[in-house]
């Protein structure tokens, strides 16, 4: 983003202080944003968010892997994010790779869930095929074509769109003769995928610190301006899945909890409205095949 | 898959194209952007400029083409660097860069999925993002990719043209053929107007006989016209879609 | 611009509404003298007479005129060329430009105006504090950074083209011009902001804010005293009204408003002027829409009914001068 003179930064800070931003909105407010499913069709699940002016592309792909060696009864969830040039010049060669590292970070954090899969956004029990031996690993990409602003919390979105639109195959394991393994067979007829609930997926809201105040869903003009900002990944029992940090400035701590309970009342409304406009990508994906 | 007649895997004939679907304009920051996808293979071009480049690497004379060519994940490897190249490459031999002195060209690919022809599929929509730019070319581009796939029967020789080749079919063909034509106008002749096709450039892998190569160039000249009308098509509605405020 | 392809907005009514809208305003284009890249350009009885050929053209063959971009046929006397839409602003003398200051140089500042390249603003072209006439110094010199610094937007006038390379120069020399203080920027694509007479605008009540609208493509909104007659204090310089930043709300408000309008205008490709903006704000007033919600799809697929409504009323299908 080319860099604002000091008169319009102040003009920026002044209206985030008077609760009426650049474009209108409160603090607290996201803008409006879209879903599309099934872009990719050759990935098990994809979609395609717009917040704004910020384009992301979220896709899966299972594939079958062995499960972590300390937990043999679980499958596995991979996330990555990766930045195009596209996005913007600012976003070629270093620049990039070093914010999609962070950003890649930040979303298996919130993710991940316990060290024993408890809380991960999937049940991972669910996507165990052979104990010890195999099991689907959903590979989770996001590709970032347009930068805006809020990267993070669209990729979210875009996750839990993607991942409602998912189709894992069924597998068999047919038995084996004597000692030896049983094959697996795939049955990817449409029909008889099993679907990944999406239920526990959490959403994760960013707040940037600008001047005294934090923000929502800030602009790419807002996010330079940052001094530090808070993520805080809400699932829809209202807990807090992932809480990270960025930029170099330090936050009080007392200002720590004010954020959290913030995030939390924004969380809630998101997912609702996430959850609503899944909905109606999906009637429209129906609707034109 | 052998006899002459028969279909390939994904119910095509062997000279038959993948539909295309073009998006302009998707990329707010960019001068130009196009979005080019041969059904599984899809990809997105930005393109800045012209505009301001640092003294050492201006040219005084005209404007300088940088390619950027980022895969869909990992980081760029010698085939990335390679398609740059030949990108670049082509879009020089069409853009009329001594219209902008001193100024530099950006061009970014984005490739989104690769289902084989990719750097067709990259020329195409990088051609479409250049005119969403408004910057000026010779005349519009066209890039076929055509697999010679080994025939099943030794015996009969020869070997299969398939046009637009998915992924599969690419990785399992004898030798790959890659060109980008360029439509010079139509030129009044006696028997009326004839449009020509120019050879912009040529990329093979694999080794095949003179003939076939030739006849792929000749498929390929066929298929750059269908190409052309759906760009033109896809250019006529983009153009009416911006409000043309009178003088 | 909003995605051509595919449904973006959140509501599907919203987003039936909105395609049907422009697809209306669309048809309206039908008769328009539009060419495509590579498609040779009909002469007519120019033929005989020899034709100049303007830009976006090139001889192709013998008595042959190519267009190299996609636009519209423009014929002025025996000059034929080929208007692209889109592209970086092409800066025409006399034309009032808001521009970034990219760099401070020796004796000139650089300034980013979305053009293809940077344009110049010499020292010796601005009005210096305390006189506009006085030689410039060498202090003037250094102290280039106290008028205008790196990022500081500002308004000027392109004071000449370059016949050579293109390169454009701007001045300041008019109390009106300099830097810009308590508002903000809307970035649009030049083609949407036509020629006018004034482009120093205030808008009326209830409004009363004042708009720049840059033939660049950049839009200031700002207080109204930016727009008055008497323009700036000399003498003070070029400070705009009002300590930075403290703006009261009620005056936010109605710039929000504003800005949003002419992003409402831009994002719907609709030529952003000072009419229009006024009508999309009368719009989201009359319908109650708030500000944040101006730039929605309900909201924008209403202004591109208002739009199409307007046209089919108009009964024909030439481009409208408002």
């Amino acid at each position: 983003m080319p860099g604002l003179s000091a008169a319009e930064l102040s003009f920026l800070e002044g209206g985030i202080a008077q609760d009426l931003r650049n474009d209108g909105r409160g603090r607290e407010d996201f803008r409006s944003f879209s879903i599309q499913l099934d872009v990719i069709s050759q990935a098990s699940g994809s979609a395609r968010v717009r917040l704004g002016a910020t384009d992301i592309l979220a896709s899966i792909k299972a594939e079958l892997g062995s499960p972590p060696a300390e937990f043999p009864h679980l499958g596995r969830l991979e996330l990555a994010v990766e930045i195009s040039p596209t996005a913007g010049p600012e976003f070629e060669g270093r620049g990039g790779e070093e914010l999609s590292a962070e950003l890649g970070k930040a979303l298996e954090r919130s993710f991940a869930g316990g060290a024993n899969g408890t809380g991960a956004a999937v049940d991972l029990a669910a996507l165990s095929v052979v104990e010890g031996k195999t099991c689907w690993v959903l590979y989770a990409d996001v590709l970032v074509l347009n930068a805006d602003g809020n990267i993070l919390d669209a990729s979210a979105i875009g996750i839990k769109a993607a991942l409602s639109n998912t189709r894992i195959p069924k597998v068999e394991v047919l038995a084996g003769e004597g000692d030896e393994e049983g094959e697996l067979e795939l049955n990817d007829d449409p029909d008889e995928c099993a679907r990944v609930s999406t239920a526990a997926v959490p959403l994760i809201v960013t707040l940037t610190k600008v001047g005294r105040h934090y923000i929502a869903d800030a602009t790419g003009d807002e996010e330079a301006q940052m001094s530090s900002a808070l993520s805080v990944a809400v699932n829809e029992k209202g807990q807090l899945c992932g809480v990270t940090k960025r930029g170099s400035a330090g936050i009080d701590p007392s200002v720590i909890s004010d954020m959290l309970s913030v995030a939390r009342r924004i969380g809630k409304r998101l997912l609702a409205k996430v959850d609503a406009e899944i909905s109606l990508a999906e009637s429209r994906l129906e609707s034109e095949t | 898959m052998s006899s002459q007649g028969s279909l390939r895997k994904d119910g095509r004939t062997f000279n038959q194209l993948r539909g295309m679907v073009c998006d302009r304009g998707l990329l707010h920051r960019a001068d130009g952007s196009a979005k080019w996808s041969q059904d599984g293979t899809s990809v997105l071009v930005g393109v800045y400029g012209p505009k301001n480049m640092p003294p050492k690497r201006e040219d005084p004379e005209k404007a300088v083409l940088e390619v950027l060519w980022k895969p869909k994940s990992g980081i760029q490897g010698p085939e990335e660097r390679e398609a740059e190249i030949i990108l670049r490459r082509t879009l020089e031999a069409v853009v009329l860069a001594p219209l902008f002195p001193r100024a530099g060209i950006s061009v970014v690919v984005q490739v989104i999925h690769d289902d084989g022809s990719l750097l067709s599929c990259a020329i195409n929509a990088a051609c479409a993002a250049l005119v969403d730019a408004g910057i000026p070319m010779t005349g519009l581009l066209a890039s076929v990719t055509i697999a010679l796939a080994k025939r099943d029967d030794g015996a009969g020789g020869g070997a299969h043209l398939q046009l637009d080749p998915t992924r599969e079919e690419q990785d399992g063909a004898q030798a790959t053929v890659c060109l980008a034509l360029e439509t010079t106008p139509k030129a009044a002749t006696s028997n009326g107007s004839v449009e020509g096709e120019a050879v912009v450039t040529s990329t093979t892998r694999g080794a095949m006989a003179i003939e076939e190569y030739l006849e792929a160039l000749d498929r390929c000249r066929m298929a750059s016209r269908t190409i052309n009308a759906f760009a033109r098509l896809s250019l006529d509605k983009a153009q009416r879609r911006l409000e043309l405020p009178g003088t | 611009m909003l995605q051509p392809e595919g449904p973006a907005p959140s509501l599907d009514e919203a987003a039936a509404k909105l395609a049907e809208a422009q697809a209306i305003l669309q048809s309206s284009t039908a008769s328009l003298p539009l060419v495509c890249l590579g498609d040779a350009i009909d002469l007519g009885a120019d033929a005989e007479g020899g034709v100049m050929k303007g830009h976006g053209t090139m001889m192709a063959g013998e008595a042959q005129l190519q267009a190299t971009v996609c636009g519209l046929v423009e014929r002025v006397n025996k000059l034929v060329s080929v208007r692209a839409l889109k592209g970086r602003y092409t800066a025409q003398v006399g034309d009032v430009v808001v521009g970034r200051v990219t760099e401070v140089a020796q004796k000139r500042w650089k300034m980013d105006v979305n053009g293809k390249q940077d344009a110049a603003l010499l020292l010796a072209s601005v009005n210096l504090p305390g006189g506009v006439q006085r030689r410039r110094t060498n202090v003037d010199e250094l102290n280039m950074r106290e008028l205008y610094q790196e990022n500081d937007l500002i308004s000027a006038e392109v004071q000449q083209i370059n016949q050579g390379d293109g390169a454009v120069a701007l001045h300041t020399r008019s109390a009106k011009y300099g830097k810009l203080q308590g508002g903000q920027l809307v970035t649009v694509a030049p083609y949407l902001i036509k020629r006018l007479k004034q482009h120093f605008v205030a808008l009326a009540a209830p409004l009363d804010v004042g708009i720049i609208l840059g033939c660049n493509g950049y839009v200031w909104i700002g207080s109204k005293d930016l727009v008055d007659a008497g323009g700036r204090d000399e003498d003070e310089g070029m400070e705009a009204a009002g300590p930075s930043g403290q703006v009261d709300l009620q005056l936010r408000e109605r710039m929000c408003r504003v800005a949003n309008a002419v992003r409402a205008l831009a994002a719907l490709g609709l030529p952003v002027h000072p009419p229009a903006i006024v009508e999309v704000c009368n719009l989201s007033g009359l319908l109650r829409v708030e500000i944040k919600d101006m730039l929605g799809p309900e909201f924008l697929a209403q202004v591109a009914y208002r739009e199409a409504d307007r046209r089919q009323a108009e009964g024909d299908a030439q481009p409208m001068d408002h």
